[in-house]
């Protein structure tokens, strides 16, 4: 083969892969201008845990079983419970997580035996302090727990005594499902 | 520090005469793929010898394995690999399934294969671009990424998250995959085989990539074999060895797929079977898509607790870059006596300096590039 | 595995080479089958190792892995565990060489009941030799290999990091993925946890997991 052939073809090479650019170049842009678009989430998206709010009860489900704290790869979890009067099952007081910690692999929402926990769809956390990913999970629900607690107790009270299942029954055991 | 355990006190680095010239690439450097470190002693252009320096992205992967329950090391699976998490993810669960005799419902073991080959083209992508990037093409770069991105969005979907899985559990797959997935899957292969022609277009036949890649960073069979070489580079010497044809697992062998080779051994060889394997894993997930079967995602009696009998397996898969074995000794706790990864980059990785020596330091970036490493995966 | 599959060029070329009077020591047939993935596995001797590692690399294997286990506490020895495969048809022979440790136990002492029923005695229930070698004083040292694999450079510098398992003959012994100035070897089981570097105080850490008696 001549140089002078394998010039023009070397040269034709190019040529082919500059027709690819120019085709490229009025194809619409696919870039997200992030800050100004937002993402879609998608429905299995995985952030950072949270309770479930179950409407049933007007609370989560947390009965403080430290199933999650002893599979938490990362031990990130910290739970502590009481057993709040009358009640037979415990009750979560501190649920922490230190998201920084965190590697997202959902073992503590599979273990939950009360499917209280899932993933929150907060994507853009920033904090300055490390200290600022330790979230307390029981911040929404502070406000409603002595309420909660009062319509538990009530509950129980009234289901130890048989023949009288009034409407208030469904608050102390939630409807289970997710 | 070394005299106190009686280990040898660092050797002085050999020369070749006064003219022998030591150059550190890395560990921050552009086109190292990470933290790789490598020394290079050269005369002129010439290498004489090439010293890879690891270790600099230690995890201490095997050391966490035994101070956790096997359950406790899922989600460290799919980090030691970040750009095939998803093949090492399920890797690690079948090797746990094997060991612990549990059944994976045939609808698990279908979406398995499909976003385990999702997974390779998509880390094959990136080699693509990041190879192309090394060797000065930006354009590629952008397009690889944006096929790249359709994979990225289709398993985030499936399984909430871009790059650390953690979708397989032991017995099956957290999330069930719908008629979404499964359209949107079919229209990625459909657009990546369009794209095809234009990436031959565009690279393959480039009279410049060519000049550089072909009769370069030859691997030969007996390099291969003498360092354990495995994955893309070993096919690109000829070697028909992929562990989904010659170790069939999951349900790989129900598939009709071919194992390309090619016989050079140089770096184009590598860069073409590379892209023909994204064709054959297009073929796979048409063949599990189209008998993707209905039913469980996960067998109907789970356990919460694993705990294997006192016994040794060694699980292998095929991933993006080789043959990855997870090797599970269990003395019968619920914590591995002994977790040991076989990582294909580490191998493939000591051959390269074997490949260096005697090449011109201007094609250190393409042979190192073309062997494809994964720092993570090399240090663990 | 290896009985049913049809022979390999290769598989009947390492034959060839065992017959020549090359001792493989005894067999461990209770590891071998589809659920460990291993063809066949034998306890070796730290003498024929290096010669049966030329076998293999004579007959087309290749060194797939090289790892150490450290069974100090209920065995009191270390244990080289190799393994070969080859590029044809599978064929993973699994080799392991028992050494004498060169630092003594420091964890806690090992529990009698808990060694009964440990990985160690359970695995030596397993080998088909009738007379375990029981006398025979273990090896400090084992040969390395990277005469026939240079594969086994990296392998025995990474066992040598982590376990302190010494390698006669290596070109260069070295620290693989630790600091060159790393005084421990992080994958004895009496090391403790990873952040026992971090705090040494502390000692052993232990974690929900167990820790250093894991």
């Amino acid at each position: 083969m001549s140089v002078l052939v394998r010039l023009l073809r070397g040269i034709w090479s190019l040529m082919l892969g500059l027709g690819v650019t120019l085709k490229n170049l009025f194809r619409r842009p696919v870039t997200q201008t992030y800050p100004h678009q937002k993402p879609e989430l998608s429905a299995a998206f995985r952030s950072a845990i949270a309770l479930v709010n179950f409407p049933a009860s007007g609370s989560h489900d947390c009965v403080a079983c430290m199933q999650c704290v002893n599979i938490c790869p990362s031990f990130c979890i910290k739970v502590e419970g009481d057993k709040p009067e009358g009640l037979k099952r415990k009750r979560a007081t501190v649920f922490e997580v230190d998201y920084a910690l965190c590697s997202l692999c959902g073992l503590c929402i599979d273990v939950c035996p009360t499917n209280t926990l899932k993933y929150s769809k907060t994507y853009d956390d920033v904090g300055y302090r490390r200290d600022q990913f330790v979230y307390d999970l029981l911040t929404p629900f502070r406000a409603g727990e002595a309420a909660w607690r009062e319509r538990a107790r009530v509950a129980a009270v009234e289901a130890a005594q048989p023949a009288s299942a009034g409407p208030a029954a469904a608050a102390g055991e939630p409807e289970v499902g997710r | 520090m070394a005299e106190i355990w009686g280990e040898p006190a660092p050797q002085p680095l050999a020369g070749n005469g006064d003219d022998t010239y030591y150059l550190n690439m890395g560990p921050q450097h552009p086109s190292m793929h990470g933290v790789l470190r490598l020394l290079l002693h050269l005369r002129g252009e010439e290498i004489l010898e090439a010293e890879p320096v690891i270790g600099y992205a230690h995890r201490a992967h095997e050391k966490m394995a035994e101070n956790r329950n096997y359950l406790m090391f899922l989600p460290n699976s799919s980090r030691v690999d970040y750009l095939s998490g998803m093949i090492y993810n399920l890797a690690y669960c079948q090797a746990m399934e094997r060991l612990l005799g549990i059944e994976v419902p045939e609808r698990a073991e279908h979406i398995r294969v499909i976003v385990s080959e999702l997974n390779r083209i998509s880390s094959h992508l990136l080699w693509f671009g990041t190879f192309l990037l090394d060797l000065g093409g930006v354009t590629p770069f952008l397009y690889a990424f944006d096929d790249r991105e359709e994979i990225l969005t289709i398993l985030e979907r499936v399984t909430g998250s871009r790059l650390t899985y953690s979708y397989g559990r032991f017995g099956g797959v957290t999330q069930d995959v719908d008629a979404l997935f499964v359209e949107q899957t079919l229209a990625f292969v459909a657009r990546l085989r369009g794209r095809m022609p234009d990436y031959h277009a565009l690279v393959s036949d480039n009279v410049i990539f060519r000049h550089r890649c072909e009769g370069v960073g030859l691997i030969d069979q007996a390099t291969a074999l003498r360092y354990g070489v495995t994955g893309p580079c070993l096919r690109a010497c000829g070697v028909p060895y992929d562990l989904r044809r010659a170790e069939p697992y999951g349900i790989y062998s129900r598939f009709d797929f071919e194992v390309p080779t090619q016989p050079a051994g140089d770096i184009f060889a590598r860069y073409l079977v590379r892209l023909a394997e994204m064709e054959q894993s297009c073929r796979i997930i048409e063949q599990a898509v189209a008998a993707l079967p209905a039913g469980p995602i996960m067998p109907e009696k789970q356990k919460k607790r694993f705990k294997p009998e006192v016994g040794e397996s060694y699980f292998a898969v095929e991933s993006a870059r080789g043959h990855f074995g997870i090797y599970i000794v269990s003395d019968g706790s619920e914590l591995p006596l002994r977790l040991k990864l076989r990582t294909p980059s580490f191998a493939n990785l000591s051959a390269v300096a074997a490949v260096l020596k005697g090449t011109m330091i201007a094609d250190t970036v393409a042979i190192l590039g073309s062997v494809d490493v994964v720092l993570p995966e090399v240090d663990r | 595995m290896a009985e049913g599959a049809v022979a390999s060029e290769h598989a009947q070329r390492l034959r060839a080479e065992l017959e020549a009077g090359l001792d493989l020591g005894p067999r461990w047939s209770a590891l071998e089958g589809a659920s460990s993935g291993f063809a066949r596995c034998h306890a070796v001797s730290v003498e024929a190792l290096p010669r049966l590692a030329g076998a293999f690399a004579r007959a087309g294997y290749f060194l797939e892995l090289l790892t150490c286990l450290d069974l100090r506490q209920h065995e009191g020895r270390m244990r080289l565990v190799y393994t070969f495969n080859c590029f044809a048809a599978l064929d993973r022979w699994r080799l392991h060489v028992d050494l004498a440790p060169t630092r003594p136990w420091s964890g806690p002492a090992a529990k009698p009941a808990r060694a009964k029923k440990g990985a160690a005695a359970a695995l030596d229930a397993a080998t088909d030799a009738a007379a375990a070698p029981a006398a025979a004083p273990l090896p400090v040292e084992a040969p390395s290999l990277v005469a026939s694999f240079p594969a086994a450079d990296w392998l025995e510098r990474e066992v040598f990091d982590m376990f302190g398992v010494r390698f006669a003959g290596h070109p260069q012994l070295k620290r693989l993925l630790l600091p060159e100035d790393a005084d421990f070897h992080p994958l004895l089981k009496d090391f403790g946890r990873m952040d026992a570097v971090a705090a040494p105080g502390a000692g052993p850490a232990m974690g929900p997991g167990g820790g250093a008696d894991g």
